[in-house]
């Protein structure tokens, strides 16, 4: 995979940029290791370019109880959400809100309380369900409000700018990164889904071959309890000198 | 040589984030339990722009298949009417035009009682047309064709999303399925020999000596 990217970088660019090409060749070492990095740029990118209005699904949270989104993610997979309470009568006034964000096994990822815009971040270490609960502080309870969360795993939570800016790729050839990038992603999804299918193939044999020696052990038994029945009832009966 | 390059590089920083506003992206891939109705909202920046998205009900304990006829989703625009709406489904795929800019209120009813977990992807995708074109000099027309490529493949992510949902839907009816056959099973083994002792047992009073005399 690196050295088609090498001959992708090498066809775009002229003969006179030999120079840059190759210091292109070790940025792209470090992109490797950069790209762990990403999610710590990110934390503060996203902060200034948060807009609560324009990129964000938004959920109304109830005046009592808890909310909770959540979503299966695999092992290894960046996960980057912002969230902000929706003021829409009184700026003044916004009522805060309490963030929980817990891990399959249990482990608080992330717990804020009274606030009214933070983020998290978190690297899966297991896969499973990742859950997020929001709720109302108990001192706003009484009127529903809403709160912007933007939720983004994987490939949408990759710092582009920065890649951008230490790569020193730019227009096109950045928006065909990004592009390849989801190709990947695609690839990895399918395999995915294939060994997913095999597995549950295997579930699905075991039990059709489950219900046909169940079933046999089943009229076995049920025989075997009749003969066993007739058996021991003659005995008795001999036994009583009824027959 | 360098040095050019690097303050080119900077412009050009400047310029994709510019690029990056002006062709918004946005993934919102999540589940949500819905005991009545869950409303979700979605704000769409352009005219025009394709809302697609797909839901599956997953974790459900259907006992019966009649049991749960399945959810509704509605979809409101910002003006209040409905723009889409599928009944009584386990998981659908959905796509309409969003008619004008604004905020959208996608909304889930279960008409059961029992609390339903809904995993659903909203994308909503801007392709520039010729008035962007024209409105923005940064634009040419390679954006388009990029635009509509990423757009493809944005189609191929949520495909694969919901056919991820509903292989999770189907893994569960299927563990349930091997858990059911086991237990019915030795449930039933158990309950042959209880009541073929419990026969053998009542007879066997039935011919007792000191009820053999009175009655039989």
């Amino acid at each position: 995979m690196e050295t088609e990217r090498e001959r992708e970088h090498s066809a775009t660019e002229t003969s006179g940029e030999r120079g840059t090409r190759e210091e292109g060749m070790r940025t792209r070492d470090e992109t490797v290791i950069l790209r762990a990095e990403a999610v710590f740029l990110c934390s503060v990118g996203l902060l200034a370019a948060w807009m609560p209005t324009a990129a964000a699904l938004w959920l109304s949270l109830p005046t009592s109880g808890t909310k909770c989104v959540s979503e299966e993610i695999h092992a290894g997979v960046v996960a980057m959400a912002d969230y902000a309470v929706i003021h829409d009568d009184d700026p003044r006034n916004t009522p805060t809100i309490s963030v929980k964000v817990t891990a399959p096994n249990g482990d608080t990822l992330h717990h804020k309380g009274n606030i009214t815009i933070g983020q998290f971040a978190f690297t899966s270490n297991e896969p499973g369900t990742y859950l997020a609960c929001f709720w109302l502080d108990g001192a706003n309870r009484g009127a529903g409000t809403s709160v912007g969360i933007s939720w983004k795993i994987g490939i949408a939570a990759k710092d582009w700018e920065s890649i951008a800016k230490k790569e020193k790729i730019e227009g096109v050839e950045l928006e065909l990164r990004k592009l390849e990038e989801a190709v990947e992603v695609i690839h990895e999804n399918l395999l995915y889904l294939r060994n997913r299918e095999a597995g549950m193939r295997d579930v699905s044999e075991k039990t059709n071959s489950r219900v046909a020696m169940f079933s046999f052990m089943s009229l076995t038994v049920c025989i075997l309890a009749s003969v066993v029945q007739l058996w021991h009832l003659k005995g008795y009966f001999h036994k009583k000198k009824l027959i | 040589m360098e040095r050019t390059r690097r303050s080119v590089g900077l412009a050009e920083v400047f310029w994709i984030l510019g690029l990056l506003a002006t062709v918004p992206c946005r993934l919102s891939a999540l589940s949500v339990t819905v005991n009545d109705v869950e409303c979700v909202y979605e704000f769409v920046l352009y005219e025009g722009d394709t809302v697609s998205g797909n839901f599956v009900v997953v974790d459900h304990d259907i006992f019966w298949s009649s049991d749960h006829p399945g959810i509704d989703l509605v979809v409101t625009s910002p003006a209040g009417n409905t723009v889409h709406s599928l009944k009584g489904t386990s998981g659908d795929k959905f796509e309409f035009k969003a008619p004008r800019g604004g905020m959208y209120k996608f909304c889930f009813h279960n008409p059961n009682r029992t609390p339903e977990t809904v995993s659903f992807y909203i994308h909503v995708g801007h392709i520039p047309n010729e008035h962007d074109l024209a409105k923005d000099e940064h634009l040419n027309p390679i954006n388009v064709k990029i635009a509509e490529l990423r757009e493809a493949l944005e189609s191929v992510t949520a495909e694969q999303r919901y056919l991820k949902a509903r292989e999770a839907r189907h893994r569960h009816t299927n563990e349930s399925t091997r858990r059911r056959l086991t237990i019915y099973t030795l449930t039933e083994y158990l309950v042959l020999a209880c009541a073929s002792g419990l026969q053998v047992v009542y007879i066997r009073r039935l011919f007792n000596k000191s009820v053999a005399y009175n009655r039989v």
